[in-house]
């Protein structure tokens, strides 16, 4: 093209392009919604996902126009070895396809939404993206997918940055590079659908210019009420089964058994005085402490005075006793040795403590501060049964596969949620002959003062 | 940049501040303390670094400092320390994985016997004694990690390097943010050239007095995001050394609106970066600047003069040469890429001041920029091969005396012409209905739609339809 016809004034062609999250229309002026003057780049302007509906719009006013949005990522999925699926998990499918490749698909955890997933990602065939809230998470998809589907995965979160045909990411991950995501593929899919909608990680779904969208969860409702903005983000609920609604058959079925500890007299002395220390602070200023919201009120008083900062550090040193009760470690090394042919998993809420069993009694460990390979390493070992246990403070959180573990113990404050006990017990799977069994380790007459996030999350919706 | 957890604000009314810390004795005294165990720690291990540093953290803390205050400077501390892994006879993964193994097959260490058990096996197993096998295993905790460095700061530089961080962590809450300054183009095209290189976008407005520049990024104006926050936050450093500057940004704290607004008055407590050096984008300039000033005739010239405003963005011209109340850019439009060459032409075609335009010959498309630059009244057209010579520059500076001299001669002002009065008539509107602007337009000899919206735009104003019928459209304002 000459220089001058570009320099020269003529009435320019309408241009459609995609710029760092949004998408461009030059040689137009008119603010025809949803687009916007830009006065800064002296042209219209929109948000990437309403790439359709721009199109939609110009077509309809019989505007011709280049189209440059996509620059999709080229191949395709190889010769895919997929299971055949279960029956629902074909109406999922088919229900998705028909909303016109948009949507949300609603199922309990442990009933194959992977596999409805790689379904639909071999249908579809365009270049996807899969975004998952974990770094476990991450790599379980990779896995899964570059197995399903014969193809080269490519990883962006987890410290790599390579976009292939087939791409999993975290949801942090992928706001940050959402500018130069955005136009690169054409399917989208979030798993665990329920976390896109706050505030940063929606703009993965703003920035992106991709038509066609899944969204994958067991829990779709947010306490914020945030999840009525999924219609817009990434479709209308095409599928929802609830646990009542899937036969049994499909879900592990597990022995759930709750052991109870006492503390020995020094700790119980220790604990008093720790806790009371606490408790006046509350009954000073009339406070009870109901809920996560509460909590984070403390933590911000006490950033301001003294005496707040006293009462959470006798929080916290409570309840560090109560995690790390001596009597409590025992009843771990008794469950240890009762099981010695099993698979375990041990789950406890704080890193220290974690690091202390894994140290004590020579277990391997995994917590957000053990790096992606060594993290890759030990779930491949535990898959192979050279660790036959793994200690962790934050797996599962999301339903993190962990094939063939038969054993759960899981070393609570004081009682653990029910919903946070019944979605740990239906990811364990239960040895041939031999039924799953979870226990609860728990500290007898100790009022309740762990409060978690985490199993605070695992209420919602169930 | 901190973690948000350590920010500390002052609010009022819509308005919100950081709590600087004053650059007091006691300040001083606390920011000094923490620095001394810094030091003391090298060669030692993260750990013992840890534990002596809480105790000087409770220490301060009984003295009242505000413990958000001394968590702040520890993570600045600790961001000026280089650890090394402690070498190790066998590799830490390898001894890790070696003494897991071992024990999940002898059913884990239970009792203090089955752990010694299944450390000794597993050291035999490697071949080295336990001793170096337990070392090994422990060596992939962080903490195990040795201080081999730390780049000690001044405690009164540590206070202000305090300062920037918390502007910094607020600022990562602003959806947009405007800088308020005096500067020179050298100053502008680095700041522009940093707004850019962080994808974000500007809007530059100058009335009498400083420049103003509207920082936020492509979405911004679709969408309140605090996205482009961090990036923003980047951007404030190149800002404080300027002589004078004010900052005004918009912050969303606790879903809540404020605006944050900070000027030269508090750069004593901010740390001040070496101002930018001169660079020259060509030898042709270098070369051409060092001539003119040997040869000047009473001209003076000036390089990367104050910036220009052009339709929103700014532009700076490569030198400004002045003589009594006379004066006139000088462009240099040199060897590059069609697409710049694209880009400066359209920035040029809106410039309202007068400016002497330098081409290459060499240019691969000069006729084509000549013959786009000769529409162009404002513009006095030079060509030039190789070097851009004085010669090719002193005669048009020679007639614009000339014209100058005749001008006062006559001792009037020129009639306004028909531009200056459609240009008037324009910059004025703010909203019109369309059907009156283009009777007005078709006074000036307008007719044609497509110039209509071209010559509105240029004036920021855009059409708006409210309709397909054109006497419901109206003429608006977007942007001055």
């Amino acid at each position: 093209m000459g220089l001058e016809s570009r320099v020269d004034v003529g009435p320019e062609r309408i241009r459609l392009e995609y710029d760092r999250g949004t998408i461009v229309v030059r040689g137009l002026t008119q603010e025809i919604p949803p687009l916007k003057w830009d006065p800064r780049a002296k042209c219209l302007r929109a948000l990437a996902y309403k790439y359709l509906e721009v199109k939609r719009v110009l077509e309809l006013l019989g505007l011709e126009f280049e189209d440059r949005v996509l620059s999709p990522i080229k191949g395709s999925i190889g010769t895919a070895s997929l299971k055949s699926l279960r029956s629902y998990q074909e109406e999922a499918v088919e229900a998705w396809l028909k909303a016109g490749k948009r949507g949300v698909i609603v199922l309990p955890t442990g009933t194959g939404k992977t596999m409805i997933a790689i379904k639909i990602i071999a249908q579809v065939n365009e270049p996807t993206v899969v975004v998952v809230p974990t770094l476990e998470l991450l790599e379980q998809w990779r896995l899964e997918l570059s197995k399903a589907l014969n193809v080269n995965v490519g990883v962006v979160g987890g410290g790599s940055r390579e976009l292939s045909f087939v791409t999993v990411s975290t949801y942090s991950s992928a706001y940050l590079h959402a500018e130069e995501m955005g136009d690169k593929f054409k399917l989208l899919v979030f798993d665990e659908v329920h976390h896109l909608p706050s505030e940063s990680f929606r703009q993965i779904a703003l920035m992106s210019a991709a038509p066609y969208r899944l969204g994958l969860t067991a829990t779709l409702e947010r306490e914020d009420g945030k999840h009525v903005d999924l219609l817009d983000l990434v479709g209308d609920v095409v599928y929802r089964k609830s646990v009542y609604e899937m036969e049994s058959k499909h879900l592990a079925d597990f022995e759930l058994v709750r052991v109870y500890v006492e503390f020995t007299d020094d700790e119980k002395r220790k604990f008093e005085k720790l806790y009371s220390t606490y408790r006046d602070f509350l009954e000073k200023r009339n406070w009870r402490l109901k809920s996560l919201q509460d909590f984070k009120r403390l933590i911000m008083v006490s950033g301001l005075s003294r005496e707040a900062r006293r009462a959470l550090i006798a929080w916290r040193d409570a309840r560090l006793l109560v995690l790390n009760s001596v009597s409590k470690l025992d009843i771990l090394r008794d469950l240890l040795k009762k099981h010695q042919g099993d698979r375990i998993l041990i789950f406890t809420e704080l890193n220290e403590t974690v690091r202390r069993i894994s140290r004590m009694l020579l277990i391997p460990e995994i917590t957000y501060k053990t790096g992606p390979k060594e993290r890759a390493t030990v779930m491949e070992l535990f898959r192979k049964g050279v660790y036959r246990a793994v200690v962790t403070s934050r797996v599962l959180e999301e339903g993190v596969d962990v094939p063939d573990a038969n054993v759960a113990i899981v070393l609570s404050g004081t009682a653990s949620r029910r919903s946070f006990i019944q979605r740990l017990g239906r990811i364990l799977r239960p040895a041939p002959g031999k039924k799953a069994v979870l226990y609860e380790v728990v500290v007898k007459d100790t009022p309740e003062i762990v409060i978690s996030k985490k199993r605070r999350r695992g209420l919602v919706g169930s | 940049m901190l973690p948000s957890e350590l920010l500390r604000v002052k609010r009022r009314g819509n308005k919100i501040l950081p709590s600087f810390a004053s650059l007091s004795h006691e300040n001083e005294y606390a920011s000094s303390l923490l620095i001394d165990v810094y030091s003391e720690h090298v060669g030692k291990t993260l750990r013992e670094l840890d534990e002596a540093v809480k105790e000087v953290e409770d220490q301060l803390e009984d003295l009242d400092y505000h413990p958000k205050f001394v968590r702040g400077l520890v993570e600045l501390l600790n961001r000026a320390i280089t650890t090394e892994r402690p070498v190790t006879k066998v590799p830490p993964d390898v001894a890790r994985r070696t003494v897991f193994s071992v024990s999940s097959e002898r059913g884990f260490a239970i009792t203090n016997r089955d752990r010694a058990e299944v450390l000794s096996e597993a050291s035999r197993r490697l071949g080295v004694p336990v001793e170096d096998l337990i070392k090994a295993f422990e060596a992939s905790y962080e903490d195990s990690e040795v201080i081999i460095d730390f780049k000690a700061p001044k405690p009164v530089e540590l206070l202000r390097q305090y300062n920037l961080s918390l502007l910094q962590t607020l600022m990562f809450k602003a959806t947009s943010m405007t800088i308020i300054a005096n500067m020179t183009g050298a100053e502008a095209k680095s700041l522009l050239r940093t707004i850019k290189r962080f994808g974000l976008m500007y809007m530059a407005h100058k009335e009498e007095g400083p420049l103003r520049i509207h920082i936020d990024g492509p979405a911004s104006i679709l969408t309140q995001t605090r996205r482009y926050g961090t990036r923003m936050a980047k951007v404030l450093p190149t800002v404080l050394h300027l002589k004078t500057w004010r900052i005004k940004a918009e912050i969303i704290h606790m879903d809540k609106r404020y605006t944050l607004e900070i000027d030269e008055r508090y750069g004593d407590l901010l740390p001040s970066k070496p101002s930018i050096e001169e660079k020259f984008d060509s030898l042709v300039e270098e070369e051409f600047m060092l001539k003119f000033r040997a040869f000047s005739m009473g001209w003076e010239i000036v390089r990367e003069p104050e910036p220009l405003i052009v339709d929103g963005t700014v532009f700076i011209p490569d030198f400004a040469l002045s003589k009594d109340d006379l004066k006139i850019y000088l462009e240099i439009v040199g060897f590059w890429t069609p697409s710049y060459i694209e880009k400066k032409l359209k920035k040029l075609s809106n410039v309202r001041d007068a400016i002497i335009v330098a081409v290459d010959k060499k240019l691969s498309c000069a006729k084509e920029v000549s013959l786009a630059l000769k529409e162009l009244s404002n513009i006095k057209l030079v060509t030039f091969e190789d070097k851009l010579k004085l010669s090719d520059v002193l005669p048009v500076l020679r007639e614009l005396e000339k014209r100058k001299a005749v001008e006062r001669r006559e001792e009037g002002l020129p009639r306004p012409t028909d531009e200056e009065g459609l240009r008037a008539y324009l910059s004025r509107m703010e909203e019109e209905p369309l059907k009156k602007v283009l009777e007005v337009l078709k006074d000036f000899g307008i007719q044609d739609m497509y110039e209509t919206q071209k010559i509105l735009r240029k004036h920021g104003l855009v059409i708006v339809w409210r309709s397909l019928d054109q006497s419901d459209a109206i003429v608006k304002r977007l942007y001055r």
